[in-house]
């Protein structure tokens, strides 16, 4: 279906939460970043220039996404899939010539580090989301609707695990397999492949020493201070913010404290300087806005249109969760990004890009519902 | 909402259920950390990160007299390391041993020590600490400490005292006036980051120091300087043990000067014994001799017990008493009490002294201050030694008149004789001026403290007058200073030392006053332990006492002249001696009677006149061509014919 002419209605809602998020998190970002950048680089707004320059890009792209018809997505579904999967192997085979250092996540671009895994993870919603729309009514079928997903789901994981990046390889697979549940697959498939899955990740996790030390950290059996010290620096900092915060710019923890102030454990920085009222609305703004992709999810005009928008906010809302959840010590320590805020070019510019994606469904969907109105109207006279 | 949407919807609705549980569960984490256990975090939160820093309150100055600061305050900066954390600490302790010219190892040893503080050096100056303040050694610790300089060095150093590596004041006024010299810390709470660098902008808890007071003395900076240098050239020409003395007020009991040789620097306190860095004057005790022979005299004058001519047997200077052979340096028959006191005759003394009795002698020298502390508050201070009478032997009293069997302070002494020049009022000596919280600030001066009466005004009067001639004719007349009046008395005790008295350690002293009808400077010297030949109190202490006026004299026209109060009323004259010469003292613009005095005798005696003579033959004066008594200017010159005796 093609969007000729006429004017796009997009959800003001998603664009206003968009941009309040992104100008909240560039405040924030600079907050956090200052005295890190200052000890760093002597110059204070290193990260927040460098940051700025990735929200234009991003905006730039989201703007195109948003204006670019979200069906063409789906012819091209399997080719981006399979660009991304080469970008992730080029990655691995890059670091591997380069003297094989431990972690190989990011793939120098000119003056950006383009960390791949953040393209493999949106391709294969779009792919989901393709095959969820060709094949939706055989998901009943185990071998000709539900194992095929899989498998390319558990190909991603394979290559991303391998950079190594297992927290993002798990959450990949949670994210394709909730979107297959939510297309329909038998819950018998979905828990099955789950009490398989679990022990081969529970292997593979185990596999790597640091990331014992996390799970003892974590589950509290292991007595390690230096273990436990950003996550300690963690509680710290949100505590020492109380119900009020100590004000914008105040944060001590960010004074080296706390590792890591301004990519993984911002929302720990900002939950210092503006409170528990402060961490409540930011919250509250991501909920709201994944609230926002499941209405452009219901009011989608195809099945294609539904499940991008259902697992584009699924995405978000994964990495708010499991952010956040490691900033509170919910879950184990686990680097990963909070969407929006933190400091990260690959995965803000990716962020803006499906956002612009959603909101390209949005407007289609509004359309769509406006013209049916307007069809309704006429049949009537 | 479409139909296609309707058939996913339940498995959304579940989906969004968990996360919502989730995000609640993050929800209900943050309310326990931020608002249930806010406190808990926000005091580990402050523990790593803040520190109790105290402001260092600057320390008071000790001043003059004249506000001239005997104190400075200047940065020096200590070094240490914590060895658990110190880098490179070869390197490090290489420059420490260049730069302070100390072996390594001795650096070393420290650097590797297990501690985590360990001092490397402590007070240096800054100059000296220049090349290692710009060092950036991990674990190296560098702090700023406030260090007391004493700009005039030796100068009145017992006095001042000096602080400790801490700049607390351990010996001298810096001990005595410590709280109030220290002043208050303040403090303040200091943030840090990480790495330990403080945070500006996060100060908080502030409380600004209070700075010391200052002290500001009555010592005159010029005086104690002239005192001390008169001290230290007497050392030379004496090789004594030590020489002390005090220049006091006697209207204010203010102490101008405070002096004792050898001293100390207290810049280097710890180059010198400590026996130099006691104050002696006040805290050092000794026989006085016949200095002390005027609480006998002002007693026996106070309670009337002698005639001015009354003659008093000197037995020709030799005299059994209990069981002692006395004898007087200069042998007479029989002398006056003023004759006795400018001769310093000990058998004299004695007589009058057991006219007087035990009793009242002890009472004269109770409340002449000796046996008790002056009050002029310093840590060790000698109350002297004065036993009561029930404990004397039966020679005590005489031994008492003539300045034995008693100990007294050189402060002591010194106001005895302050009482003297004051007209008989006992003071409360004073050291410190004024506490000043502000030095701008002048508070009015300081009433004098006057401590008891000790004798009338006139019969003080007629002690200056006795001591007067002591000083001109007597054995003071090596404090003679041409064209001033000098009241004095000397002293040559002899040291006990082991159980007798010494025949060649001697404590020779001199008290006087200038000018003598109105003193406005009260002067003691004691010399201790004098070379044998030069012991005498006339020979060793009264010329120091000579130099110190006349050096003052110098820097004060003021004293020149001094109004004549005493010579004022008509009074009996003063009788010295027994060998028919009557002089009576010299009243300026009088002529003086000049029959019989040498030629020399006669000069000087019409320059304190003021009294223009010409002369005229040789041997001793016969005639003079103006009456004595009559009153004359300075046109007029009184011719004067002097005939060999015999003729």
């Amino acid at each position: 279906m093609r969007s000729a002419g006429g004017t796009y209605r997009f959800d003001p809602l998603i664009i206003g939460l968009t941009a309040a998020l992104v100008g909240a998190g560039l405040v924030m970002l600079y907050s956090s970043s200052s005295d890190t950048a200052a000890d760093l680089t002597g110059d204070h707004m290193f990260f927040l220039k460098r940051q700025l320059l990735r929200v234009l890009l991003g905006s730039g792209l989201l703007l195109v996404c948003a204006l670019t018809d979200y069906h063409r997505l789906r012819r091209w579904a399997p080719y981006i899939l399979l660009v991304s999967m080469a970008l992730l192997l080029t990655t691995l085979i890059y670091h591997r010539l380069d003297g094989g250092s431990a972690t190989a996540r990011w793939l120098p671009l000119g003056p950006i580090s383009f960390q791949p895994s953040d393209f493999a993870r949106l391709s294969l919603i779009i792919y989901l989301a393709a095959y969820l729309d060709r094949k939706g009514d055989l998901m009943g079928d185990f071998r000709r609707g539900f194992l095929p997903p899989v498998f390319i789901i558990c190909l991603v994981m394979g290559l991303v695990v391998l950079e190594p990046d297992f927290s993002t390889a798990a959450l990949i697979g949670g994210l394709g397999l909730t979107m297959l549940f939510i297309g329909r697959a038998r819950l018998k498939h979905v828990l099955g492949l789950v009490l398989v899955a679990l022990p081969t990740l529970a292997a593979v996790m185990l596999a790597e020493p640091y990331r014992r030390v996390r799970i003892k950290t974590f589950l509290g059996l292991l007595d390690s201070p230096a273990a436990e010290y950003q996550i300690s620096q963690s509680l710290i900092s949100l505590g020492n913010g109380g119900l009020i915060g100590r004000g914008l710019g105040n944060s001590v923890e960010k004074r080296l404290f706390l590792p890591a102030p301004h990519t993984d454990f911002v929302f720990a920085i900002i939950g210092e300087e503006l409170g528990f009222i402060g961490s409540l609305l930011l919250l509250a703004a991501f909920v709201w806005l994944f609230q926002r992709g499941i209405v452009a999810a219901r009011n989608a005009p195809d099945r294609f249109g539904l499940f991008l928008a259902v697992g584009i906010g699924l995405n978000f809302m994964t990495y708010v969760l499991v952010n956040t959840g490691v900033v509170t010590e919910v879950l184990p320590n686990t680097g990963v990004p909070l969407p929006l805020i933190s400091y990260g070019g690959t995965h803000i510019v990716f962020t803006l890009i499906s956002l612009g994606i959603l909101l390209n469904i949005s407007a289609i969907a509004s359309r769509r519902r406006w013209g049916q109105q307007l069809v309704n109207a006429r049949t009537r006279t | 909402m479409t139909r296609l949407f309707a058939q996913y919807q339940p498995r959304i609705t579940l989906v969004n259920g968990a996360i919502t549980v989730m995000i609640l569960s993050i929800v209900a984490k943050l309310f326990f950390i931020q608002v249930l256990h806010h406190d808990d975090y926000r005091l580990r939160s402050d523990r790593q990160s803040t520190a109790l820093e105290t402001l260092p309150a600057i320390r008071g100055e000790i001043l003059a007299r004249g506000g001239e600061s005997f104190t400075t305050n200047t940065i020096h900066y200590s070094f240490a390391v914590d060895p658990q954390v110190l880098q490179s600490a070869d390197s490090l302790a290489d420059l420490f041993a260049r730069v302070f010219n100390r072996p390594a190892e001795r650096y070393l040893g420290l650097m590797h020590s297990d501690r985590s503080f360990a001092w490397l050096e402590r007070n240096v100056p800054s100059g000296k600490s220049k090349p290692l303040l710009a060092l950036d050694f991990r674990g190296l610790i560098v702090r700023p400490e406030v260090r007391r300089r004493y700009p005039y060095a030796r100068l009145a150093a017992p006095v001042i005292g000096f602080t400790d590596v801490d700049n607390r004041g351990i010996a001298g006024i810096e001990l005595e006036y410590e709280t109030n010299l220290r002043g208050l810390d303040g403090r303040q709470v200091q943030r840090f980051n990480a790495r330990g660098e403080p945070l500006y902008r996060h100060r908080s808890g502030w409380t600004p120091p209070v700075n010391g007071a200052h002290i500001r003395l009555t010592i005159d900076i010029d005086y104690q300087a002239i005192f001390e240098e008169e001290l230290e050239l007497a050392y030379d020409r004496l090789h004594p043990a030590g020489l002390q003395g005090v220049l006091i007020d006697p209207h204010s009991g203010d102490i101008l000067a405070l002096a004792q040789y050898p001293g100390f620097n207290p810049n280097r306190a710890w180059e010198s014994p400590v026996a130099n860095q006691r104050l002696k004057p006040v805290n050092d005790m000794y026989e006085p001799g016949s200095t002390l022979k005027v609480v006998t005299a002002v007693a026996a004058l106070e309670e009337g017990l002698y005639a001015p001519d009354e003659l008093i047997d000197c037995e020709n200077g030799e005299f059994r008493y209990g069981d002692l052979l006395i004898s007087d340096t200069h042998p007479r028959a029989e002398l006056t009490l003023a004759g006795i006191m400018a001769h310093s005759s000990n058998i004299g003394i004695i007589k009058i002294a057991e006219r007087l009795g035990a009793d009242r002698l002890y009472r004269y020298l109770t409340r002449f201050g000796l046996g008790a502390r002056t009050g002029v508050g310093w840590q060790g201070e000698s109350p002297g030694l004065l036993r009561a009478p029930d404990a004397w032997s039966e020679i005590s009293t005489g031994e008492l008149a003539m300045g034995q069997e008693i100990g007294v302070t050189t402060l002591q002494l010194a106001l005895v004789y302050v009482a003297i020049a004051n007209g008989g009022l006992l003071l409360r000596p004073r050291l410190v001026y004024s506490v000043l919280e502000d030095v701008t600030a002048e508070p009015s001066p300081p009433q004098p403290q006057v401590i008891r009466r000790v004798a009338s005004r006139q019969t003080m009067r007629r002690m200056r007058e006795i001591l007067f001639y002591s000083v001109e004719e007597g054995t003071g007349s090596t404090a003679r200073i041409a064209g001033y009046q000098i009241a004095g008395k000397t002293g040559t005790a002899q040291k006990f030392i082991d159980g007798s008295y010494s025949k060649r350690k001697f404590m020779p002293t001199f008290a006087a006053m200038i000018p003598a009808d109105n003193p406005r400077l009260v002067c003691v010297v004691a010399v201790d332990s004098p070379q044998y030949g030069r012991h005498f109190g006339s020979e060793a202490a009264a010329p120091i006492v000579r130099n110190i006026f006349q050096r003052i004299l110098h820097l004060n026209n003021d004293f020149y002249v001094p109004p004549p109060a005493v010579a004022e009323q008509p009074r009996p004259p003063i009788l010295l001696a027994t060998a028919g010469t009557q002089h009576k003292m010299p009243r300026r613009g009088q002529v003086p009677d000049f029959q019989g005095f040498s030629l020399r005798k006669a000069l000087r005696v019409a320059r304190q006149a003021n009294v223009r003579v010409q002369l005229e033959g040789s041997g001793r004066v016969v005639r003079q061509s103006v009456p004595a008594g009559a009153r004359v200017d300075q046109a007029t010159v009184c011719r004067l014919i002097l005939a060999q005796e015999g003729r």
